[in-house]
């Protein structure tokens, strides 16, 4: 072994690949002799250990980091180039060659779901027409393919008189299922074969017949887990792509509403679809928004929270600019205002952009509410989110640095309430928060049988006997009680995430420079948002930049007066309702200048 | 370098918070001291003097120099050398003005609210703040001043109005203080607060509509003359005059008078929010325009790299003075007393320069023709 400084520091930059050649390693499929000879029928192999290829490389020389990566890459491309060579994109004529194709590429007889179902088509003729239908079993729903396709085709089509053996006749006269479509190219076949739907070869066809028969188990619409409302809609998105789009559908019953759909994944794909109003909504808008989805290349998207990552402007922020959504009714308004929305596989949540942090504070539930408690809530909302944010570091600011502003007498009370309590303020602050931290983080792992003792644990032992062993001082409790409850008043998540970290952040200000180290962060932190944008529209929009907006920013607007879209959006169309929208009111006709026709 | 674009309201809002900081700094101290009773006349004289210069350098500028700056103007008139000195002598003024004013602010916050804290670490935080904001450049400097223009002029309205149970209006007779000549001689003195002259010329070519410009200039000139005033007299209201010259930190005294009931006393803590807010913006203006003259002056394809620079100078300028006292006289005598050389006299003679040379050419053309 190389020892010594010169050792050290090479061993520190180079790699060592012996390690890769450890009896067991992932990285060696080629060494184990029935990893891959399932598919076709196994064949002896001779091999000639002489040629070069096949030489155990024993060599166990290191390598630089850089030629180490090189060569990784390299085996990377080559690796993807063998696969895809010699893949032709046509449909096999011979049945026997498709089913040979289809066995190969599916691992079959290894892979159980993958169902492979042979017949005859019942033609009268002087040969049997064959036929086969592929799918994957708990994908389908199984009665389609017994009713809508086996027994048409098989049973039935003996009545037909001269049944013809072409595909289009099948289509048009035997299978009754209500979306079919013909295709030619096996990459095809494999999309619908993976996306639930049944392909139905018949021999001698060049093309093959998707019919849709996608019938997986799902969770039924119910009501929402997060943005939970009192007056409006109580339905939720599920975990069903097309039940999904089909409730925002459902509210939004425009012809304009479109809904594109585009697959992203190497390995699997996952359905994307993009939703907006054509007409309304920028183009530029919905031309970006697809070009950042074309341009994902991974292997697979497991669900929204992965795409918004790939999509975002600056992922890194811990302020989300994208919105997250459970609501249909919240999507089918923002698409109504010129928004776009993207379903992601079968996520239950939709993303719509752009977003501005002032729609992270709005809630669907603001617009039902009559003018003055829709801006009620939302005032309790944003002080809430301000208290969430620094009402620790304040509270260590005032006891550090600033006690001369707080009157007399509750000076005495705080001093006399830490008079048991051996830790400086900020470790104890920061001990309380921790604590909370875990009861939230509990809360949400915690099994539900056992939900009751977190509340128990949470308000005995930390509220009461934290307090009475001297840990923690009463109003300390209070402080961070409040803050909690805060933070849960913030209707988007991922904002309380970051209003999460980042009071720490401030805490952190108050406890080194007190009012001062608050501010200074706060004015910092202002500004990196007032320079963040969301799809190219300022993320602290319509107020910095300021642009003719209607008055639902940090009040909510009277919906009568609110009669254009947001024109950060620069939508196609920007007014959204007429400027007189109660016209039987005299105080309306009045202020519009009409006079009281009734006068 | 793409010129950053900025909405006309959020101009006007870096403008009035870049004059009427100046009440949290020396100016009031410097004003009381020179025209006593009077001192709230001396905004209103050279808040009308801005604005005069402001209108004249406007039409100038949109008659004749559209979409240019003062360092292309004077590249024009005195060729690329000429340029650079003038360029070089604005960015040395905005750097000295940045240097004395995070010194000023500092040693106010450490002598009032921060007294334990090294001023080095509260100046070096400052620092950090005003550099990344001036490093966001001119529409981050500007969507700052917008949002924090609300709590500018409710917390500056609030200082004087929540100490009205101690006002005393006979405190601001005799009328005229130290008498009529003092008070306009002192208000042109110490006019250079008002660098709105100076600022036009350098933002012209980043306003998006250039056509309210001269809006912008009346209602940020006005707006940020009405706050001082309004600061002023409360301050003198409270305090007799010759009392007033002697502090250099008004508002601060102003603030510690508040008293409204057992829950409404020593709220002063409180404005701090009010003083960064509005210093960082304000530093950060002079900051940006230092580092941006610069890169015009010198063809730099963007100002940024210069930025951590001009932190770094301007706060090791700013530390060098012993002590409080120092800085307040260098500023006092240097800046303040002849800063109006540099925002007045220097852009206009610049402009009119320019102004009388393209008319010369243009005239020489039509003779030719």
């Amino acid at each position: 072994m190389n020892v010594g400084v010169g050792g050290a520091l090479k061993r520190l930059l180079t790699v060592d690949d012996t390690v890769l050649n450890d009896d067991f390693s992932l990285s060696s499929d080629d060494d184990d002799p029935g990893a891959d000879n399932y598919g076709d029928e196994p064949e002896e192999e001779s091999v000639n250990f002489t040629t070069a290829e096949n030489k155990m490389d024993t060599a166990k020389k290191p390598v630089s980091m850089r030629s180490f990566l090189r060569r990784a890459g390299r085996e990377y491309e080559e690796a993807v180039e063998k696969a895809h060579a010699g893949q032709q994109d046509n449909i096999e004529l011979d049945l026997d060659d498709m089913k040979r194709r289809l066995s190969r590429f599916f691992h079959l007889p290894q892979n159980k779901d993958i169902v492979i179902r042979e017949f005859a088509v019942g033609v009268e003729g002087r040969s049997p027409w064959r036929g086969m239908v592929v799918y994957v079993d708990g994908l389908v729903d199984k009665n389609v393919i017994n009713w809508a396709i086996l027994e048409p085709l098989m049973v039935w089509s003996h009545l037909a008189d001269d049944p013809k053996r072409a595909l289009t006749y099948v289509v048009d006269h035997l299978v009754p299922g209500h979306q079919t479509q013909l295709i030619e190219k096996w990459s095809e076949v494999v999309f619908n074969v993976l996306a639930g739907s049944s392909v139905v070869f018949l021999d001698r066809c060049d093309a093959a017949l998707v019919v849709e028969s996608k019938g997986w188990e799902h969770r039924s619409v119910s009501t929402p887990k997060m943005e939970n409302v009192v007056r409006g809609s109580q339905d939720a998105f599920t975990e069903n792509f097309r039940t999904n789009t089909g409730l925002v559908r459902m509210r939004l019953r425009s012809e304009h509403l479109v809904t594109e759909i585009h697959a992203v994944g190497n390995l699997a794909k996952t359905d994307v679809a993009i939703m907006y109003i054509h007409g309304v909504t920028n183009p530029k808008l919905v031309k970006e928004v697809r070009r950042r989805i074309a341009d994902i290349d991974v292997d697979y998207v497991l669900d929204a929270g992965m795409l918004e990552q790939f999509i975002e402007d600056r992922p890194s922020m811990m302020i989300p600019q994208v919105l997250v959504t459970e609501r249909p009714d919240r999507v089918a308004a923002m698409l109504a205002e010129g928004y776009v929305a993207i379903f992601v596989g079968h996520s239950p949540v939709a993303i719509i952009v752009p977003v501005v942090l002032w729609s992270l504070m709005h809630t669907s539930e603001d617009t039902n509410l009559r003018i003055i408690p829709g801006t009620f809530i939302r005032a309790i909302r944003w002080v809430a989110l301000l208290t969430a944010l620094l009402l620790p570091g304040l509270y260590i600011a005032v006891t550090n640095y600033h006690s001369e502003m707080l009157p007399t007498d509750l000076m005495l009370a705080i001093a006399g309430s830490r008079e048991q309590v051996p830790f400086p303020v900020v470790v104890e602050v920061l001990l309380m928060e921790f604590a909370i931290e875990l009861i939230r983080e509990a809360g949400i792992r915690i099994p539900s049988v056992i939900g009751p003792t977190i509340g128990i644990v949470g308000a005995l032992i930390i509220g009461q006997s934290a307090v009475q062993a001297g840990i923690v001082s009463p109003l300390l409790v209070i402080v961070v009680a409040t803050t909690a409850l805060a933070s849960f008043t913030v209707p988007n998540y991922e904002l309380s995430m970051a209003v999460r970290i980042l009071r720490f952040a401030f805490l952190i200000a108050g406890a080194v420079l007190g009012f001062y180290g608050i501010a200074i962060l706060f004015v910092v932190y202002v500004v990196r948002l007032s320079m963040l944008k969301s799809f190219g529209v300022p993320f602290l929009s319509p107020v910095a930049p300021i642009s003719g907006a209607a008055r639902d920013v940090l009040v909510r607007g009277p919906i009568w007066g609110m009669n254009k879209r947001p024109a950060f959006l620069n939508t196609l169309r920007s007014w959204r309702q007429n400027p007189m929208t109660r016209p039987w009111s005299a105080a309306t006709r009045r202020q519009a200048g009409e006079g009281d026709s009734n006068a | 370098m793409r010129d950053a674009k900025v909405p006309a309201a959020e101009m006007t809002a870096m403008l009035i918070i870049f004059v009427a900081t100046n009440a949290f700094l020396t100016y009031p101290r410097y004003i009381s001291f020179n025209a006593y009773e009077a001192a709230w006349m001396e905004p209103i004289f050279s808040g009308a003097l801005t604005l005069a210069l402001f209108y004249l350098v406007e039409w100038i500028m949109r008659k004749h120099f559209q979409n240019l700056d003062i360092v292309e103007i004077a590249k024009e008139v005195f060729g690329r050398f000429g340029a650079i000195c003038i360029a070089l002598l604005f960015a040395m003024y905005f750097l000295c003005s940045t240097a004395a004013v995070m010194r000023e602010f500092t040693e106010n916050v450490v002598s009032t609210v921060l007294p334990s804290t090294p001023l080095l670490l509260v100046g070096a935080v400052f620092m950090f703040a005003v550099g990344y904001i001036a490093y966001a450049g001119i529409e981050g400097i500007c969507r700052t001043a917008f949002i924090f223009l609300p709590i500018l002029l409710v917390g500056l309205v609030g200082v004087c109005l929540m100490t009205v149970n101690w006002w005393r209006p006979y405190l601001l007779l005799p009328l005229w203080g130290t008498g009529p000549v003092r008070v306009i001689m002192g208000a042109m003195q110490y006019s250079s607060i008002f660098a709105n002259v100076l600022l036009l010329t350098i933002i012209f070519p980043h306003v998006n509509n250039p056509r309210k410009m001269r809006r912008i200039g009346a209602v940020s000139i006005i707006v940020s003359t009405l706050l001082l005033v309004f600061l002023v007299l409360s301050y003198h209201m409270v305090f007799p005059a010759a009392e007033t010259g002697k502090t250099s930190f008004a508002l601060y005294r102003l603030a510690r008078m508040i008293h409204m009931g057992p829950f409404f006393q020593r709220l002063e803590s409180i404005f701090i929010f009010l003083w960064v807010t509005a210093a960082t913006v304000r530093m950060a203006v002079t900051m940006w325009g230092s580092a941006y003259l610069l890169s015009k002056a010198f063809s730099w394809p963007t100002y940024r790299p210069a930025v951590p620079a001009i932190v770094l100078l301007s706060f090791s300028l700013g530390m060098w003075p012993q002590n409080w006292m120092d800085v307040i006289e260098l500023d006092g005598t240097y800046l303040l007393k002849w800063g109006w050389i540099v925002v007045f006299a220097i852009p206009v003679a610049v402009l009119l320069s320019g102004w009388v040379k393209r008319s010369r050419r243009r005239t020489r053309r039509v003779r030719h023709v």
